[in-house]
């Protein structure tokens, strides 16, 4: 898979890789304070916007580098994506309703979202075969 | 839409790579377009028929065609 051999392309992910390694150690990093220090509650507030910045920069690169894709990565893409967050969504239905069913232990949306996550992985390794 | 694109590069003996880097696309896409997976949009297929000098019918048809 040669996605990303458009030097364009390239150019974005050094930073989209550095974003996304700092909002997860900011996801731990934060998590942990707030369960365990004792903070004010706009200290709080400011506390957990802060993944939610370090993300919103690792979307600019990752539509940067999107954009700078010729148009068949582009099109691999979308159609991961296609894959990935219906599925997802289903997980999150599916787990809704095991939960009214009396089935499954109450979850958050904190342990459905990292589904479409995982599940864009095997959809892009799917799509990339599709034109392989 | 079925193409000469393999036949074309081969008279000129261009890799794929080689193609891709002079359409600015990635190898997969010139392997996708040869292995009629993939049909370029109108843009990349008029520049496909421009570097070869051709016109883009000559390139490209349609499969009823």
């Amino acid at each position: 898979m040669d996605a990303c051999n458009r030097p364009e392309a390239r150019r974005f992910l050094p930073y989209l890789y550095l974003l996304a390694g700092l909002t997860l150690i900011a996801v731990i990093a934060v998590s942990w304070s707030l369960d365990h220090l004792p903070i004010a509650p706009a200290g709080r507030l400011a506390l957990a916007m802060i993944p939610v910045a370090l993300w919103s920069g690792g979307i600019t690169m990752l539509v940067l580098t999107v954009r700078a894709l010729d148009e068949l990565q582009r099109r691999i893409q979308l159609e991961a994506l296609a894959i990935a967050f219906p599925a997802a969504m289903m997980i999150g239905m599916t787990v809704e309703y095991l939960q009214k069913a009396g089935f499954a232990r109450s979850v958050g949306i904190g342990d459905v979202w990292p589904f479409m996550f995982l599940l864009y992985a095997p959809a892009l390794l799917f799509a990339h075969w599709r034109y392989r | 839409m079925r193409n000469r694109l393999r036949v074309l590069r081969a008279e000129r003996s261009w890799s794929q790579a080689e193609l891709a880097d002079r359409l600015g696309v990635s190898r997969q896409t010139v392997n996708a377009i040869e292995n009629q997976r993939y049909d370029p949009s109108l843009p990349l297929a008029f520049d496909i028929a421009r570097l070869f000098g051709l016109a883009i019918e000559q390139v490209f048809e349609p499969d009823g065609g």
